[in-house]
């Protein structure tokens, strides 16, 4: 069993970040009170220093993991002291901001930088949470795999569909090319089923869960008397169910595999953003001194 | 509808002919259409032809590009000749034909895959939304160095550019640098930044604040102390602008501690300050100011003298007991007795921070009368001119003796006026009635500076002049007007209090008592900054920093102070 990223060298980064937010809390609650604490004071400008340099270290983990030959820690190391101290920041940057709030570029940098440690850590969660989840969803397939059992699946469908009648192998030839998964990325994130399937008699019609077909399929075997036909029909809608049951694990596959991932889409861009209000925070506080 | 399909591919040389029958013919790239158009282009379902009171009727399902004659059309009668785009397929209504309601000819192309794989159709994730992470960073940094660092540099950097971007609505200014809203004082100077940051990446200056705050005065003299960093100490150290909440004073007390704890280490023998670092458990007691009078000069010098001392006393040189005046039972008042309170003399500034200083002609002569002969009740002496009230007595005497109706008896009289004829007295009365005055008006003079009106307030000194005369001296008199002038107390907020509870007056037998409260009777009430059950009491709520008694700090003394103490001065 490899060792997580959390608990790794025994929780050696989550201590040392437990010491700053400690040492943090004491510097602020110790400092002269001679003035309201705010971000200018001597413990305001040593929690700010700390804070910065952080917010370079914290980001410049996107550098090290693409460094495969750095022999600066490890990866792992890094990751786990990324994840530890950036909590930790949380705790330096709202000490730094002595809770003065208000509609300017310091502030904004506090709510960006903010952003990003939730989304991070909501990223910690999903990690913790996904990675299981997809494994049972997918029962230890690959995506391209589970696609490779609907091709085959399809492949089984088509050749049967020619036994059917001309009438019936369009609607099912239709449906399989009907078929949709994740067109936006909402749908994605939903697992929503927006296939369709064209019937005769009523046109386009939704096919969730490729009911629609077997309802269609159902009736055809109701009503015909062909007792060929009525066989090729029984196995049309037990591979219809199969290939309904494949569609729904790559669904859930996709949808599974968003989540893992959706946080990186606020923690990276905002962490440059709040990178760039930060600078510009510094720049303005020494601007107009 | 019965329609006639002739359908030719790009390869092919004739037209393949079919009848549909049918309400609806479809076309798409499915295979459950009707006419199946094998490109990619094409959606699953593209458009659908009817029949509308016998026109064919051309309707395209969701949005995709369809041209009828090379316009993009979303659905349209169609009459024979139209053509009809889509992807690589286009459709031609020909002339009507026998038998059928329509006739159309289809040229298609073969073009890529049929189908799409279902695998390559999963665009996954942000590719779906056209936002890609990259992008999503470039697009915020940009957007706000934009508008929190390009737009705010140009006011600091382009005096020109300055105002029209302050007006301007929509762009932001230097305005999103602001860290805090300013104290309620400088509110007047708005958002114009450079008014008090007047150098890019340089602190706040001093002379800055002074070209308005004129008037501030130095905390101690610059030339007895010119090591203890006064002259660099910077407005802002206590003065801390853009904090929320806005405190613009500092108020605590560490500021003052900080050198006043250890004062005689930096003041050494120039002070004679006692060290003070707390209110409750570290302040000497209090100081009074008292009012000294100096025979030699004939003048009053102000000498500080501790509450602490057993021996202190007032040198006002009055005659005043309190507590005869506060007497419960009443004192004598012009027509009866009265009860007296503090009110009954003391009164209230304008504001009630303090009181106005008592005057014998508003606060004592409504009892205290300067009347000197009972026969004549309303005629009074002047306050405070002990050496014109023998000239006085003299002349008002003699009036009687010379021209009253009305003396005493045995007096001279005076013959009769008889019209026509000036009257005057001899010689000899004249002068029997002068001596007659004379002697009155010293008798009289005698009683009050010894016995009555004067007497009963002022030391008075009977010396004899040159000429034998009796002459009296008043010891002048002096009331403390402000007992502590070292620090500011405000009497409203107290008013609830009772006078007698800080002050003690009503034991009070003689004027020579101080009677103001010594540091233990505030310490009953106010405590020290940690203090949990009294009052917090910093040093600036009862002392202020800018000493009015010391130089402006606007001016040479501050500005040039360096070489002034490198100069002449050793």
């Amino acid at each position: 069993m490899t060792e997580s990223f959390l608990v790794h060298r025994s929780m050696r980064w989550l201590r040392w970040a437990s010491l700053l937010v400690v040492l943090s809390i004491f510097g602020y609650v110790a400092q002269d009170p001679s003035v309201d604490p705010n971000g200018g004071s001597p413990v305001g400008y040593a929690l700010g220093g700390v804070a910065a340099i952080m917010m370079f270290w914290l980001i410049w983990l996107g550098r090290r993991k693409r460094d495969y030959l750095s022999d600066v820690g490890t990866v792992k190391g890094w990751t786990s002291a990324h994840v530890y101290l950036g909590v930790a920041l949380i705790f330096v940057a709202t000490l730094h901001t002595g809770f003065q709030f208000g509609a300017n570029v310091h502030t904004l940098a506090y709510i960006l930088m903010l952003l990003v440690c939730l989304s991070g850590i909501y990223g910690v969660w999903a990690y913790s949470r996904y990675p299981l989840r997809i494994n049972e969803n997918s029962r230890g397939k690959m995506r391209a795999a589970l696609f490779e059992d609907l091709k085959e699946e399809d492949r089984q469908i088509v050749r049967l569909s020619n036994q059917l009648g001309e009438e019936v192998d369009k609607v099912i030839r239709g449906a399989l090319e009907r078929t949709e998964i994740g067109m936006s990325y909402f749908d994605q994130l939903t697992a929503k089923d927006r296939s369709s399937v064209q019937l005769p008699d009523k046109g386009l019609c939704s096919n969730r869960d490729m009911k629609t077909v077997a309802e269609y399929l159902v009736k055809h075997l109701q009503n015909g008397d062909n007792a060929d036909e009525a066989e090729a029909l029984q196995r049309m809608l037990t591979l219809m169910g199969r290939r309904a049951r494949l569609l729904s694990r790559i669904r859930e596959d996709v949808r599974l595999t968003e989540l893992l991932r959706i946080w990186l889409i606020v923690h990276i861009p905002f962490a440059f953003a709040a990178l760039a209000a930060v600078t510009i925070h510094i720049i303005a506080v020494f601007i107009y001194w | 509808m019965r329609l006639l399909i002739k359908t030719k591919l790009k390869n092919e040389e004739s037209f393949q002919e079919r009848t549909f029958l049918g309400a609806l013919l479809r076309l798409g790239r499915a295979s459950d259409q009707d006419i199946v158009i094998e490109d990619e282009a094409v959606p699953l379902s593209c458009c659908e032809f009817s029949l509308d009171a016998g026109e064919l009727r051309l309707s395209v399902l969701g949005k995709p590009l369809v041209f009828l004659n090379n316009k993009k059309t979303l659905g349209a009668r169609l009459r024979p000749g139209d053509k009809i785009n889509a992807g690589s397929c286009q459709v031609t209504v020909l002339e009507p034909v026998d038998g059928y309601d329509a006739a159309l000819a289809v040229f298609t192309e073969r073009r890529g895959r049929k189908t799409t794989e279902l695998q390559d159709s999963l665009r996954e994730s942000l590719a779906t939304t056209g936002v890609s992470k990259r992008g999503l960073s470039w697009l915020l940094v940009a957007g706000i160095l934009l508008t929190c660092l390009l737009a705010p540099l140009l006011v600091v950097l382009e005096p020109e550019l300055r105002e029209p971007i302050r007006a301007a609505v929509m762009i932001p200014d230097d305005g999103v640098w602001d860290s805090g809203p300013l104290h309620n004082a400088h509110r007047t100077i708005g958002d114009n930044c450079s008014a008090c940051h007047e150098t890019p990446f340089v602190k706040v200056q001093n002379n800055t604040c002074l070209n308005c705050h004129q008037q501030i005065t130095h905390h101690a003299s610059m030339f007895r102390f010119p090591d203890v960093g006064l002259g660099e100490a910077r407005c802002a150290t206590c003065h801390v602008e853009h904090n929320n909440p806005s405190a613009l004073i500092n108020k605590d007390s560490r500021g003052c501690t900080n050198c006043h704890g250890d004062v005689a280490t930096f003041a050494e023998t120039k002070t004679t300050l006692a060290p003070v670092s707390d209110f409750e458990f570290s302040h000497p007691e209090f100081k009074v100011s008292l009012q000294v009078y100096d025979q030699k000069f004939a003048g009053w010098n102000t000498q500080r003298v501790s509450l602490s001392e057993t021996n202190k006393q007032d040198s006002s040189q009055l005659k005043f007991p309190h507590d005869v005046h506060l007497n419960p039972e009443g004192i004598e008042g012009r027509d009866a007795r009265v009860v007296m309170g503090c009110a009954d003399c003391h009164q209230v500034e304008m504001g009630g921070a303090s009181y106005e200083p008592v005057r014998m002609e508003k606060d004592c002569s409504g009892c205290h009368q300067l009347t000197f002969d009972t026969d004549f009740p309303k005629r009074q002496l002047p306050h405070g001119e002990a050496n014109l009230l023998v000239p006085i007595l003299e002349e008002f005497y003699a009036r009687q003796t010379l021209v009253s109706q009305d003396l005493e008896p045995g007096r001279p009289t005076f013959p009769a006026q008889r019209p026509g004829k000036v009257t005057r007295m001899e010689a000899a009365l004249r002068e029997q009635a002068l001596v007659m005055a004379k002697r009155k008006a010293r008798s009289t003079a005698e009683m009050i500076f010894e016995e009555t009106t004067c007497a009963i307030c002022h030391d008075v000194t009977r010396s004899t002049t040159d000429t034998g005369q009796p002459s009296w001296t008043v010891l002048p008199v002096k009331l403390v007007a402000t007992w502590m002038p070292k620090s500011i107390f405000d009497h409203k907020p107290h008013a609830d209090q009772s006078c007698g509870d800080c002050h003690q007056a009503k034991a009070s037998a003689v004027a020579t008592d101080i009677l103001m409260p010594t540091l233990a009777s505030c310490q009953s009430c106010h405590g020290s900054e940690h203090s949990r059950n009294k009052v917090i009491s910093e040093c600036i709520d009862c002392h202020r920093f800018h000493n009015p008694n010391q130089g402006l700090m606007r001016g040479r003394e501050f500005s040039s102070l360096p070489t002034v103490l490198n100069g002449a001065k050793p």
